[in-house]
């Protein structure tokens, strides 16, 4: 009975007049975006106050506050890496804080020589995360040896300094973006929710564009086919693994596909208006079933296969890669319905470029 | 009896429509709108940066099946051929070295529009064959530089055909694009408008409307209406001028709705060609007002000729009719194919098939080496545009060029006769995406050409 009444309000609402995108962007602005961005911009500030309190007092306790407070802020990030526009694309965000592999060379160099310029663009390679995976972590990530590091080695003085730089440039950044999108700061927020259009430079257009580009490149490719070895003429590279030091690629590869699906569905700290409701609204079919369930569906099976992925990823990728590449391939699949069938169905433009439809 | 005056009328009607004087005025003004949006065409393509991003830029270029050889000339010459485009577009509006001018911008228009099939719009193909028509028509004989320069040239009249070629290939274009409207998904489904318009309810006021299925309908069917008969609305006299109406409003309402460009506007100018001679007179007289032009500029159609009929060179008549025929037979071609038309895309090009279909596709390739039977993917948007990458997703000729530019990629790298398989999915007029191209074909052992494509996988399997 239930059912039957939510179907017929289904018919009712794919014949009645409009999605209106104006709600739409306003809950992901103001209850996805913001509020991701102030949760990252506040663990990076944390994390810089545990890196300040480990310089001083070097131990493994505070060692492990670091640490802890590095991984948190990470998760953090998994959940921004999708908007990519506007003021991260500004500010190049994404990739001057989370390039990797990193350069262990231009690290070392950077310690011994003492003198870098971390807001070089060649310097993304030595800094972001990815950086302090390789501190707090490093070949030898045994709490007495990495401690020994900061506390007793010849440079241990010049890796404090290190850390600290490291730390305080990604905190600046995570801030900086913030201050862009936040009310109170730049308000791009208020540009964003007023450009309610469907083109390139539209709101929904520059999210969604962003967003799947970066579900291509950085996710289904950055963290999980590119060590599996899917572009390298099938030869792993274990050593291009997100968090590989810490060995927590894994943890961190579901802990972004959680922010796709709080993306798509809208679902920030209470349950809004996201993709689902909109192509709900516009009654997008596929192959007979709802297109909003069906991408629900495949990004829960992303997420189930991802985390079946047995950790440390780097290993796996040589020993076991059969559960990655099924992984690899159920994102593969969720490309293909974010790209080709949601944006068809949503009318999303890709290109400024006239077209006459063919 | 009425089978011979049937024949005599066809012939006279014929004969009046090719040989007979006509004023010249109408071919005049044409001349000079089809210049004039040229050079404001090229202007928006160079300003928006476009030359540098669809010319310059990508690394791979998709050209068409028998023009291999049109190849990108570099940022110099991207940059000339779009130089000479704008002076002989210019050249057409003026009428100053009129045949060099137009026989400059058709070459250096289709030249630049065969060097890759991504950037294909029947609108530029509209263009390429009004430039070729230009080049024969004498439209520069009044209201022209040259006719400044050699006054001899000056006529009141031209043959009949110069003025009825252009009206045919207007009619072409609209009868032929009414016609590819007439297929189940357009009229019974409203797709794709069904899936464009409610994209645009962020519009004022007409916004909720065109999220209504209602309005996709309504919009589908006039749309058809429209194209399939405003030219001859436009032909009568008497309806003339609602029709003209007609064709403003149905642009304009394109043009608001869809990134179609400068269409719409090139469109509502060339149709001004159907108004009558006396009219065209009188927009040209006041033009010469406005700019202080002597009057003279429009001479006089000359009365004393009572022959009625022109000599018209036979090849020239000649030619046209073929133009005409390939013209009328080439949207047809589709049917000499198996499979659906929008799916297969096999005949789809050259045949005003405008706004027909939301396609989609996403395609990723798996590359084999024979000799290590190693397999890796590339992903096409690394050697590819956004534009390129979304127009080969749901083409099959684009998909196997790409795959031929792997293998050459990679025999160069020192691998030879690499193995390339498309994994491609694609969605058609809201259809759930489906497997594309099979992917167990190895494309670099597929040829391009006319055959069918057997390879590409069936709509409905």
């Amino acid at each position: 009975m239930i059912s039957a009444v939510a179907a017929s309000c289904d018919k009712e609402s794919s014949n009645s007049p409009g999605f209106d995108r104006g709600p739409l962007l306003e809950n992901l602005g103001v209850n996805i975006i913001v509020p991701a961005y102030d949760s990252l911009a506040r663990r990076a500030a944390r994390l810089e106050e545990a890196a300040i309190e480990f310089t001083e007092t070097r131990n493994e306790q505070t060692l492990g506050k670091l640490r802890d407070a590095w991984l948190s802020a990470y998760v953090a990030f998994q959940h921004c890496g999708y908007f990519n526009f506007g003021p991260a694309d500004n500010l190049i965000f994404n990739a001057s804080v989370n390039t990797y592999p990193i350069s262990r060379i231009k690290i070392d160099d950077n310690i011994s020589s003492g003198s870098y310029d971390l807001n070089a663009i060649s310097s993304n390679s030595a800094k972001g995360f990815a950086a302090l995976d390789y501190l707090l972590y490093g070949e030898n990530p045994d709490a007495e040896n990495v401690v020994e590091l900061f506390d007793s080695d010849d440079e241990a003085s010049a890796r404090r300094q290190y850390l600290l730089d490291v730390v305080e440039d990604l905190r600046a950044r995570c801030d900086a973006v913030y201050e862009r999108w936040s009310p109170a700061g730049d308000n791009y927020l208020g540009t964003f929710v007023s450009l309610t259009g469907n083109d390139v430079g539209s709101a929904t257009g520059m999210l969604l564009n962003g967003a799947i580009q970066y579900c291509e490149s950085d996710v289904r490719d950055g963290k999980i086919g590119i060590p599996l070895g899917v572009r390298s003429l099938n030869v792993p590279i274990p050593a291009n693994c997100e968090a590989l030091y810490a060995q927590q690629s894994i943890l961190l590869a579901v802990e972004s596909i959680k922010g796709l699906q709080n993306l798509y569905l809208g679902k920030g700290k209470t349950d809004g208006v996201g993709f689902d409701d909109y192509l709900t609204a516009l009654n997008a079919r596929h192959n007979g079933d709802a297109l909003a369930s069906v991408i629900a569906s495949q990004i829960d099976l992303a997420l189930t296969k991802i985390a079946a992925i047995p950790e440390p990823y780097s290993e796996t990728v040589e020993q076991n890669p059969d559960p990655a590449m099924a992984a690899y391939q159920e994102l593969q699949k969720l490309v293909v319905l974010l790209k080709a069938d949601m944006m068809s169905a949503l009318g999303i433009l890709i290109t400024y470029q006239d077209n006459d439809g063919d | 009896m009425t089978a011979i005056s049937l024949h005599s009328r066809l012939v006279n009607a014929l004969r009046s429509a090719w040989y007979e004087p006509t004023p010249i005025a109408p071919l005049v003004t044409f001349r000079i709108v089809f210049g004039l949006m040229m050079a404001i065409s090229v202007v928006r393509f160079w300003a928006n940066g476009w030359i540098r991003e669809f010319y310059i830029e990508p690394e791979v270029h998709f050209t068409y099946y028998g023009f291999e050889w049109v190849t990108a000339p570099g940022p110099v010459g991207m940059y000339a051929l779009f130089g000479i485009m704008l002076a002989s577009a210019i050249g057409i509006m003026l009428g100053w070295r009129y045949r060099l001018s137009a026989a400059l911008f058709f070459l250096s228009f289709t030249y630049v529009e065969l060097i890759d099939k991504t950037y294909y719009l029947n609108h530029y193909y509209f263009v390429s064959l009004v430039a070729l028509l230009l080049c024969f028509v004498p439209a520069n004989r009044a209201f022209s530089l040259d006719m400044l320069r050699k006054p001899t040239l000056a006529a009141g009249e031209v043959p009949a055909w110069s003025v009825t070629i252009l009206k045919l290939q207007l009619a072409i274009v609209y009868i032929y694009a009414g016609i590819a409207k007439l297929n189940a998904e357009w009229l019974l489904d409203a797709m794709p408008l069904r899936i464009w318009l409610p994209a645009q309810s962020h519009l004022p006021v007409i916004g909720g409307f065109l999220s209504t299925a209602f309005a996709a309908y309504a919009f589908s069917w006039m749309g058809a209406l429209y194209d399939l008969t405003i030219v001859f609305f436009l032909l009568n006299a008497r309806t003339r001028p609602w029709a003209y109406i007609a064709v403003i409003g149905f642009h304009m309402i394109t043009w608001m709705l869809f990134p179609i460009g400068m269409f719409p506007f090139i469109m509502i100018l060339s149709t001004l060609i159907f108004f009558s001679p006396t009219f065209h007179t009188r927009l040209l007289e006041r033009l010469a007002a406005v700019l202080r032009l002597r009057l003279n500029t429009i001479p006089r159609p000359d009365t004393s000729n009572t022959t009625k009929i022109l000599p018209v060179p036979r090849i020239i008549t000649g030619f046209m009719a073929v133009f005409i025929v390939i013209q009328v037979l080439a949207p047809w071609r589709y049917l000499l194919y198996p499979g659906d038309l929008f799916w297969t895309e096999q005949g789809y090009r050259f045949s005003w098939r405008v706004m027909l279909m939301e396609k989609a596709g996403y395609v990723v390739f798996h590359v084999e080496d024979p000799i290590t039977g190693k397999r890796w993917d590339v992903m096409p948007g690394d050697y590819l545009t956004p534009i390129q990458e979304k127009m080969m997703s749901t083409q099959p000729d684009m998909i196997l060029q790409f795959a031929h530019f792997l293998e050459e990629k990679y025999r160069a790298e020192g691998m030879n006769d690499a193995i390339v398989r498309a994994e491609a999915y694609v969605t058609l007029n809201g259809r759930g995406s489906r497997l594309f191209i099979d992917d167990q074909v190895d494309l670099t052992q597929e040829r391009d050409g006319f055959r069918h494509k057997k390879w590409i996988v069936d709509l409905n399997q």
